[in-house]
């Protein structure tokens, strides 16, 4: 299955080290890699993304102001967003969850477990267009 | 997936090293602005996000001393940015501190060591956050005219330092900018810029308007600030914008205004660009650099090698045509080989500037152990070098910084007495002169004491009684092993190493060192370097059969002696040059070369003047080959140490070629004239 991903982050081996975790499991995948809010807003209309995922402390427009944007666009709202944190930040969790974010990932991960989370942000979001074509 | 672990670790070492001098240089305005009382909350977001991403990277790739104790640090930062933790000099100080643990971590992982004991580092980061800040309770949302949207995105931080400039009666403003899609990024920047001296950014929150369009983008900018609308909207300038006050409370005049588009900008391909640059730079390790230049060296051996076949097809008559043919693409090549060479020697330099902060916090920590108060300046920080040489150079700095302060910068007392001011004063200046990187440490300090050098090499045995000693020479006696004219150890500078090592480092890279004194003024070092040590121009001569190369940085004439010309003074030869006496090193001596010597003229000589610092010699050769650019390759392990010896090259398809090292041969000759001993 060929799937698309969009991986915000400012730090460049975390998104080298997503990338790459992915790319085992999902041999057709296909990241694209940005290393701020800014640029994953550049990227966004030139991009049909599967999922997205990103950090929150970021420089200038951070991970939740990102995600606000996005839930709110009527072309992007419907692509399930991860967000890699740390565990310390429960209260941005909880913010980022109200904003509709599929998924948290706390860092140090493996790739096995950001994979399946994946998997996991994929499957409902067949499931969901399955049960919008019977109604 | 698996990457290699090793890389791993480069890629590790190379992200922290650049977040530890952002730390470094954030770390040090922070210092500042406490004295001045007047820290910006932007400052201790970054730093807090500085921490979080070395904590971040180095838990994922499981370095996890490193992580404990940036976790530590992150915790720390983030209450002092929540308010929790106050923002003082004592917590300025446990920063200060972090750098060097961190430092040291980061060599550890480098290394592959497990060695040092952070439990008492960390527990004085968990201790500093234990003294709590009263918590916020107020519910100061419902007093903003916010929407519920803006309400959600806001995180954790951003919501205090909302309540925050409420709490301090600030003015609260909603911005609203309509940017084009392609150059948002940079028109938000340029707005954050102008702001920044007026305002506090509380949140920049992008959202979508459907009767915009899908070209444009909307930004909410939401600010704190003490000035009124009109200076806002002054400060924004053609940046126009609507502007309105959240707070609610009172009769506040709320403007509403049809948000006005800022003009457009002509259409260009940069949209396309700017998609596809992430980042313009590109970090790449060292080695790989030294990799290609590696393959540059073959490539000049190779070319010579197509040389001289052309030369070889000239001799036979049926391939004379080939001869010119060969001869243009040999050009053509070397032309081609010397840009390849120039750009990557480019391509490794970096400004001296990056160990400046590193030197900075040297300072900060000897001069509170010294308990002396130091004004350290720096000057010329774009100044470029080979990033090899700016690593090596670092260690001789701090040792020569490490002398002034402990040495040379007297105590405040005294210095009051001498009518100078209390703080000591001490500057590095970096600039380029020709092909060569002048690097200048100056203090005004006590200076150096000729006298007392000269009593001091007199009781070493470096000098013999009445020998007369001019006084760039007593200064050039400070480099001399087992020489140092403080008569107490120091914890700062330690017994033992002295400015030898230091002159021998030098030296090593290439380089020269010079120090010029004025008693009771100052002391200056000049440490002269090439630009880079990955490719010398050299000249080539022959010493009893034997191919050497001279680095022609130091090469200032050669002469034609007849062997009558040369004299010995003191069992050392000598030669006269316009009525100078210039002491001679025989190569083939001092490494004890066999080699016959009945092919060469008995009588005559060529005798290549070569100028170190302030010494000039003279080295005697058979035969002058020519000129020619170099590539150095070290020597390995067992023969780094020799003395007069910078490394080996090679050259056409002979036997490599060993690169003499004119500040060594010099050190031979003179140590040997000041020692005289017997």
């Amino acid at each position: 299955m060929h799937i698309k991903i969009l991986v915000v982050e400012d730090s460049s081996i975390m998104r080298g080290y997503v990338s790459s975790s992915l790319r085992v499991f999902f041999p057709d995948i296909e990241s694209v890699e940005v290393n701020s809010g800014f640029e994953a807003l550049k990227t966004l209309p030139h991009h049909k993304f599967d999922v997205i995922i990103t950090d929150i402390n970021m420089p200038d427009i951070n991970g939740l102001e990102l995600i606000s944007f996005i839930k709110k666009h009527p072309q992007y709202k419907d692509i399930p967003i991860i967000i890699i944190s740390t565990e310390k930040s429960t209260e941005d969790k909880k913010r980022g969850l109200a904003l509709g974010v599929s998924e948290y990932i706390f860092k140090p991960f493996t790739p096995e477990q950001l994979s399946a989370v994946i998997k996991r942000v994929l499957e409902n979001k067949e499931q969901a267009l399955k049960t919008l074509e019977t109604l | 997936m698996k990457r290699d672990k090793e890389q791993l670790i480069k890629d590790f070492i190379g992200e922290a090293e650049e977040l530890l001098e952002e730390l470094s240089s954030d770390i040090k305005v922070l210092e500042k602005d406490v004295k001045e009382n007047k820290v910006k909350p932007a400052l201790i977001n970054k730093l807090f996000r500085e921490y979080h991403s070395i904590k971040g990277l180095s838990s994922m790739l499981g370095f996890d001393k490193v992580s404990s104790y940036t976790h530590e640090l992150e915790n720390l930062l983030d209450k002092m940015r929540l308010g929790k933790v106050p923002i003082d000099p004592a917590s300025t100080d446990i920063l200060f501190e972090s750098l060097d643990t961190l430092q040291k971590l980061i060599s550890e992982v480098q290394k592959g060591e497990d060695i040092l004991d952070i439990s008492k580092a960390r527990d004085r980061i968990i201790v500093a956050q234990q003294s709590l800040l009263k918590p916020e309770t107020e519910d100061i949302l419902s007093l903003l005219d916010l929407d519920e949207q803006t309400i959600k995105s806001f995180t954790e931080y951003e919501e205090h330092r909302l309540k925050e400039n409420f709490r301090l009666n600030k003015q609260i403003f909603c911005i609203t900018l309509i940017l084009d899609m392609s150059t948002f990024d940079k028109d938000l920047r340029t707005a954050n810029e102008k702001l920044s001296d007026t305002a506090e950014i509380i949140s920049t929150l992008p959202s979508y308007d459907e009767s915009i369009g899908f070209d444009k983008m909307v930004f909410r900018l939401i600010i704190g600030t003490s000035e009124t609308d009109v200076t806002i909207k002054k400060v924004l300038g053609n940046l126009t914008a609507q502007l309105s006050s959240i707070r609610k409370k009172g009769k506040q005049e709320i403007k509403k205004e049809k948000p006005v588009q800022l003009p457009e900008k002509e259409e260009s391909e940069e949209e396309e660009t700017s998609i596809k640059g992430v980042s313009q730079f590109v970090r790449v390790d060292i080695q790989k650099l030294d990799e290609v230049m590696n393959i540059i060296g073959d490539l000049v051996i190779i070319k010579s090698i197509i040389t001289n076949i052309s030369y070889e097809a000239k001799e036979i008559s049926e391939a004379g045509f080939l001869y010119t043919k060969l001869q243009k693409a040999s050009f053509d090549f070397e032309k081609k080989l010397n840009e390849l060479q120039r750009s990557l020697i480019e391509i490794r330099l970096v400004p001296i500037g990056q160990i400046y902060n590193k030197l900075s916090r040297m300072v900060r920590k000897l001069s509170k152990t010294a308990n002396k108060e130091i004004d350290l300046q720096f000057y010329g920080g774009d100044t470029e070098l080979d990033k090899m040489m700016i690593e090596q150079i670092f260690d001789p700095l701090i040792h020569l910084i490490r002398n002034s302060i402990d040495h040379g910068i007297e105590s405040a007392d005294v210095r009051k007495k001498l009518n100078k001011p209390e703080t000591g004063y001490i500057s590095i200046n970096a600039y380029q002169r020709g092909n060569n990187v002048v690097i200048e440490i100056s203090d005004d300090g006590k200076g150096l004491d000729v006298e007392k050098l000269s009593k001091k090499a007199l009781s070493a045995g470096l000098l013999q009684p009445n020998q007369e000693m001019g006084m760039k020479e007593a200064y050039e006696l400070i480099f001399m092993p087992g020489l140092t004219t403080s008569d107490e150890v120091t914890e700062i500078s330690g017994r033992g190493v002295g400015l030898d090592v230091v002159k021998r480092n030098i030296s090593n890279l290439n380089g020269t060192i010079n120090v010029k004194s004025e008693l009771n003024q100052g002391t200056t070092f000049e440490i002269t370097l090439p630009i880079t040590l990955a490719i010398i121009q050299s000249l080539i001569v022959k010493i009893k059969n034997n191919k050497f190369a001279i680095p022609m940085s130091s090469v200032t004439e050669t002469i034609k002696a007849q062997l009558s010309d040369i004299k010995t003074i003191d069992r050392k030869e000598v030669i006269t040059l316009r009525g100078k006496t210039i002491p001679l090193v025989r190569v083939d001596k001092i490494f004890s070369l066999s080699g016959t010597e009945g092919i060469y003229d008995e009588n005559s000589c060529f005798i290549v003047i070569v100028k170190v610092a302030e010494q000039t010699i003279g080295i005697i050769a058979n035969e002058l080959i020519g000129q020619q650019q170099v590539v150095i390759k070290n020597l390995g392990e067992k023969l780094k140490n020799l003395i007069g010896i910078a490394g080996a090259t090679e050259i056409g398809e002979e036997n490599p070629v060993l690169i003499l090292d004119p500040a060594g041969l010099a050190m031979l000759a003179t140590a040997g004239r000041l020692r005289l001993v017997h």
